[in-house]
């Protein structure tokens, strides 16, 4: 396939596009979905308990 | 000459003015960490991908694939699949969402507040002070060579150059001028990589006439790598034969894993402000990696037809053995004079891009996670605490620079790639899914795995242990693994990537141990997932 003999390799040339295009996918549907901001994040501190480290 | 020095003159213009920006920017240490948590998708996802990319991985890797053909294509399908969409997506968000309840500036206080643990953050600060410097020795080593053979400047001066440049805007700017600086090299490198792919299956009439005149010149393949179980460039290795483990675990698994425990990587996961510039980020960065190590390893292999097609000699013979200089010449020889230019300006930027980073992570585990944070040593100037660890980050590698030799390349970046998986990969990623996960396992799993990584890089995986030396002069030989019988599986450890037994090392010592310690106060936990 592709003029690459082995079809393990063919299928990992095919497989780089593949996830570019996985990639491609993902970040068209997921453009707008932002999830909570930072400063949302860091507005809970005021409620949280202090505990960070030893 | 000239229009080469006129535009290198250009290019640095460009990165000190991105630099002063980044200065300009910064206020607080957020800013100098994290890039104040505010950075742009694409400045975001370039960053990661130029610092991920650099000149070894095009050239060291690229040669390498001029010698080994399409197997290494499976490596460009983990730094995607792997480096990009499951980092992003897996590792991204969450390790995003904990930094902020957390309040995490480092990719080692991320561990050491997750597991309440001092040890861990001042732990893994010095192993990443220790070690990257030689790393980044590598990359300023291979540059500074360059900048030798391409614009004919000492080789000396050119690393004190090099060296002084990035100084600058890293230990001034910080974050913020290294993240700029490296989307600006980003895209440099993007536009002469489509230039180099283009170019070079139209050369040879096509994508499926450039790989089937691969496939034909399979007898060609040197007697040596055909002894050690290569076929050809598009057939692949025998299974179990020493090259196929060469390359299916040192250059695939090692540096394809090694990439989820990077630290200087997974910090740019903090520096965004919501999940919106991560999922964008995806989408920039599988474009980013498909152009770069794809095309390099595609552009090496196929470099095999062209030389012999002109020269009547495969690559490594144009290249009289040193597979390093397989795209250097492929540039100079066959690409048109003006990409020359292109060429040697996207290399400054994939050395330059990738050392930021470096120099800024090694500074940062220095001067917060090892002396504010570890020793408990923190004053009112934090800031400048971590600025003095960039410098010294900086000395350290200049010296190994001056001290180390060429031939080091391939070999500091395994040998950072494979303790930083072995050593952070378990306790990083069960520490972001597994609230089971204790301070003890997560303490012994990054003490055993780096243990385990560094007893097979000294004394078993022959690559580095006979570079090392240390072996041969304890033992007499080169590695442990040598006195085993030949061909048995013992024997074929010395060609295996240390971190096929290390990571499962690391990976069982994080279960096991927090099955049997108790398990962390719920309310800390509380904190932990808050946001996830």
């Amino acid at each position: 396939m592709l003029g690459i003999a082995s079809p393990e390799l063919a299928l990992a040339y095919v497989l780089c596009i593949a996830a570019s295009v996985l990639c491609i996918i993902y970040g068209i549907i997921k453009w707008n979905d932002s999830g909570p901001l930072t400063e949302e994040l860091r507005d809970l501190d005021q409620w949280a308990p202090e505990h960070k480290g030893e | 000459m000239t229009v080469k020095i006129i535009l290198a003159l250009v290019y640095l213009a460009v990165v000190f003015y991105l630099g002063y920006k980044g200065w300009r920017e910064t206020r607080q240490a957020s800013d100098y960490l994290l890039a104040g948590r505010q950075m742009n998708p694409y400045v975001m996802a370039m960053s990661y991908g130029a610092t991920f990319i650099s000149t070894s991985a095009i050239i060291g890797f690229g040669g390498a694939a001029a010698l080994f053909g399409f197997p290494l294509l499976w490596l460009t399908f983990l730094n995607i699949f792997v480096g990009i969409f499951i980092a992003m997506v897996f590792f991204g968000r969450r390790t995003r969402r904990m930094g902020v309840a957390l309040d995490s500036h480092t990719f080692p206080e991320l561990l050491g507040q997750r597991y309440q643990s001092r040890f861990i953050q001042g732990f893994s600060g010095v192993v990443v002070f220790l070690f990257i410097p030689v790393y980044a020795a590598a990359v300023l080593i291979g540059i500074s060579r360059m900048l030798e053979v391409g614009l004919g400047i000492n080789y000396y001066v050119a690393l004190l150059g090099f060296v002084a440049i990035l100084a600058i805007y890293v230990i001034t700017g910080g974050l913020k001028a290294v993240m700029y600086t490296d989307a600006f090299q980003g895209s440099l490198m993007l536009v002469m990589m489509v230039i180099l792919i283009v170019f070079t299956y139209s050369t040879l009439g096509g994508v499926t006439e450039a790989h089937q005149a691969l496939t034909d010149l399979a007898p060609q393949m040197p007697a040596n790598l055909k002894a050690g179980g290569m076929l050809g460039w598009t057939q692949g290795a025998k299974p179990f034969t020493p090259l196929w483990l060469v390359i299916y675990t040192t250059i695939i698994y090692g540096v394809g894993i090694g990439v989820l425990a990077q630290p200087q990587l997974a910090v740019r996961y903090m520096t965004v402000a919501s999940d919106r510039q991560l999922n964008r980020a995806v989408l920039f960065g599988g474009i980013f990696i498909v152009l770069m190590t794809g095309v390099a390893f595609v552009v090496g292999a196929l470099s095999n037809v062209v030389f012999f097609r002109a020269l009547g000699k495969i690559s490594v013979a144009v290249a009289g053995g040193n597979i390093d200089k397989i795209i250097p010449l492929y540039v100079t020889k066959v690409m048109p004079n003006w990409f020359e230019i292109l060429f040697l300006l996207a290399m400054f930027a994939a050395a330059m891009s990738t050392l930021s980073s470096q120099f800024h992570v090694g500074g940062t585990s220095l001067g917060r996670d090892f002396y504010e944070k570890g020793l408990g040593a923190g004053g009112r100037s934090e800031l400048r605490m971590t600025r003095m660890g960039v410098g010294i980050t900086i000395l350290v590698t200049l010296v190994w620079g001056l001290l180390l030799p060429p031939s080091i390349i391939a070999l500091a970046t395994a040998f950072f790639f494979g303790l930083c998986a072995a050593s952070f990969l378990p306790a990083y990623f069960l520490g972001l899914y597994w609230k089971g996960m204790t301070k003890l396992g997560a303490v012994v799993s990054i003490v055993g795995g780096f243990v385990t990584s560094f007893f097979f890089l000294l004394f078993v995986h022959t690559k580095e242990s006979a570079a090392i030396g240390l072996c041969k002069a304890v033992f007499g030989v080169d590695s442990l693994a040598q006195s085993a019988a030949q061909g048995s599986a013992a024997w074929l450890l010395q060609f295996t990537d240390p971190n096929v037994i290390a990571l499962p090392v690391s990976l069982i010592l994080a279960v096991v141990v927090s099955w049997a310690t108790p398990k962390m106060e719920q309310e800390h936990l509380r904190l932990c997932w808050r946001n996830l």
